[in-house]
């Protein structure tokens, strides 16, 4: 058989069946982002099977992030998050990938590890922990040994195939005003996000909506809201 | 076989459900069938004491029945069954008489064993629950008691009354074929080994000897298509007395691998007083092996078993899997309740639309408020940050929207805050809030 027909098959099967691919087998493939913007600067357009990768923490990277696992798992594949600082707020959690909170940060980096190896979950992401550089190594093997791409929200860069960072634009935020003209609430803020690698260097601009909270829902009658109150 | 009946004349008043009173009754009998009264099927339809015409079995085998049943009755008399009684018997319908229809003065009747004929026998025919066509005959004959009944011979029963009368001479006899409880079960599976020449410290070998343990257990549970979801090793100690060390895996399962990492942990918490001189390994609770049935087109199909094993293992290891339940409480950081899951939330296939994974920033809060110093500005009433310091120094805010003004739980722990959302010069997204029953700031958190 030719090869580029072998090449042809293969790709055929993986795309129809991933599960057939050997866990070390021809193309590891990459786990999309879904966000054309930044698949765009990403080396595979994506982040790469079988590879570590380290973003920065900043804004934009948790939701980022959040939005690539739903969407791996949204493609019938798995994807876990590792919470390891508990910092989740559950009103803001979509229900898809699984959501891990490790007790410890050792016992998160074990987690990130385990999982990564199984070669059950396509996109595992470790948030809330400084690794050392003796778990990056154990973490990149992880991966590589289990096909996955795991991404580690860490200021740690050692090892890391692909690093990642963003940051807000501070000129850039959307605001809703109020009736006096005065900042309201915060609509949407413009993120710039980097990335390198080996021989890569791009970046990009996004444009990210905001999640906000309505905390004036159930007030309860005995503590009247203070809102508009002289004091 | 030793049975006990207990029944309950009037309506419950605050009762339990069934399955509540099932569990505490458990507690004191090993086996409780708790079943609507034969024959009573009409008298709930027509808006009787519906919740009182049923009966609940307990197995006294190998107990002494009495003080079981008078334990049972308190059970009952404290979950809003005050005029319950109980009957004893080895056949059930003298046990069912007897707790239905016994001495009213007394709360307990107990029929000795081998005379449960004689103790029907002055009972009418009536409390055996005939057949409306077959009272009526039984009554045109002059047959009112049980004893009556009991004293007919098989072949004149059949031949003035029909075949169908067969079952009610049987009951009239005490000749009660009704199986309540199936065979018991059989033990759970356990392992010991013991020795009298030496005593051991070193928990690696105590760890050799715990893997043989391990390996029978899993076998026997194996054999018998189930896993456990509990196991206990009991370390007995050399110069008298035990240590128990209970584990509780995140799976039912048989796989030795699993069973001795968790021994392994455990064994670097638990803290022997004494050289040990055997070891007992016990399964405590045990549940059929599970085959979730998944779908051949899902991705993720092939490699759920190996992602279910793998969150077990980390599970099994100080971590949770979690999902929330969001409650509409007015404070973000009280309105969630994280709620455990299984390792098996792997096989679930969430159904996400396209919309559902659209990145946008989300509130992300710190562990515990952080107290900052807050420089402010005035703006209509209201204290405004301008800047504020944190741990890694001054941050100057571009913008302060707010405040939103939260306050309640005057009935727990009461609140008071004024949150503000702030734009630092460096472009970061923050949440400062005032606490107002302290007037302190704290950083809430980032958005990210």
């Amino acid at each position: 058989m030719a090869p580029l027909r072998t090449a042809t098959v293969q790709a055929a099967i993986a795309q129809r069946f991933p599960d057939a691919v050997p866990r070390h087998g021809w193309s590891r493939g990459t786990v999309p982002t879904g966000v054309t913007a930044l698949d765009g600067i990403l080396p595979d357009g994506g982040f790469q099977r079988g590879r570590l990768a380290v973003w920065t923490p900043g804004a934009g990277a948790a939701a980022l992030l959040r939005s690539t696992a739903l969407r791996t798992v949204a493609g019938g594949e798995r994807a876990v998050w590792i919470d390891a600082a508990g910092a989740v707020v559950g009103a803001c959690w979509r229900e898809g990938p699984l959501l891990l909170r490790p007790v410890a940060p050792v016992a998160a980096l074990q987690a990130a590890e385990e999982l990564a190896r199984s070669g059950g979950f396509a996109f595992v992401v470790l948030d809330g922990v400084d690794p050392p550089t003796t778990a990056m190594v154990r973490c990149a093997r992880a991966a590589h040994e289990g096909g996955t791409a795991l991404v580690l929200i860490t200021r740690t860069t050692s090892l890391a195939s692909l690093r990642l960072t963003s940051r807000p634009l501070p000129l850039e935020y959307g605001w809703e005003r109020s009736r006096l003209g005065e900042p309201a609430a915060v609509r949407a803020v413009k993120v710039r996000v980097e990335a390198r690698a080996s021989g890569w260097f791009a970046s990009t601009e996004l444009a990210l909506p905001v999640w906000h909270d309505d905390p004036r829902m159930s007030l309860e009658p005995e503590h009247p809201d203070r809102r508009g109150e002289r004091r | 076989m030793t049975l006990v009946c207990l029944w309950n004349p009037s309506t419950p008043t605050g009762a339990a459900s069934d399955a509540e009173l099932g569990a505490l009754l458990l507690e004191r009998a090993p086996r409780v069938v708790i079943a609507e009264r034969e024959g009573d099927g009409a008298a709930r339809g027509s808006g009787e004491a519906g919740e009182g015409r049923r009966l609940i079995w307990a197995d006294g085998r190998g107990l002494e029945a009495r003080p079981l049943a008078e334990s049972l009755l308190g059970l009952l008399r404290a979950h809003g069954c005050p005029a319950a009684r109980a009957g004893v018997a080895r056949t059930p319908i003298a046990a069912e008489v007897a707790a239905v229809h016994g001495d009213p003065a007394a709360a307990l009747t107990e029929v000795p064993p081998g005379r449960d004929r004689e103790f029907l026998a002055p009972f009418p025919v009536s409390v055996l629950r005939p057949e409306p066509d077959l009272r009526a005959l039984l009554e045109g004959t002059g047959i009112e008691r049980c004893g009556d009944l009991a004293a007919l011979d098989r072949e004149s029963v059949e031949v003035r009354f029909g075949g169908a009368a067969l079952p009610l001479w049987r009951l009239a006899r005490g000749d009660d074929r009704r199986q309540l409880f199936g065979p018991p079960p059989p033990p759970l599976p356990h392992a010991s080994l013991e020795w009298t020449d030496y005593v051991l410290r070193d928990p690696e070998r105590l760890l050799f000897v715990v893997n043989r343990l391990v390996a029978s257990v899993c076998r026997s549970l194996r054999e018998r298509g189930q896993g456990a979801s509990g196991f206990t090793l009991v370390f007995a100690l050399d110069r008298g007395g035990a240590v128990e060390q209970p584990f509780r895996p995140s799976r039912a399962n048989a796989d030795p691998k699993t069973w001795i990492r968790l021994v392994r942990d455990g064994l670097e918490r638990v803290r022997l007083p004494d050289a040990v001189s055997g070891i007992a390994l016990r399964v405590d609770a045990a549940r059929p092996s599970e085959s979730v049935q998944g779908d051949l087109l899902d991705r993720g199909f092939a490699t759920a078993g190996v992602a279910e094993a793998a969150v077990a293992k980390v599970l099994d290891r100080n971590a949770l899997l979690v999902a929330p339940r969001t409650s509409r409480h007015p404070l973000l950081r009280r309105r969630t309740e994280w709620r455990e899951q299984p390792a098996s939330l792997v096989w679930a296939r969430p159904q996400l639309g396209p919309g559902d994974a659209e990145p946008c920033l989300a509130l992300y809060l710190l562990p515990e408020p952080e107290p900052v110093e807050v420089q402010t500005t005035d703006r209509r009433g209201y204290a405004v940050p301008v800047r504020y310091r944190g741990p890694d120094g001054w941050h100057e805010l571009l913008t302060a929207s707010g405040p939103d003004c939260v306050s309640g739980g005057r009935w727990d722990e009461p609140y008071a805050y004024e949150l503000y959302c702030c734009v630092r010069a460096d472009g970061e997204l923050v949440q400062l809030g005032r606490d107002a029953r302290r007037d302190a700031w704290e950083l809430h958190g980032t958005w990210r």
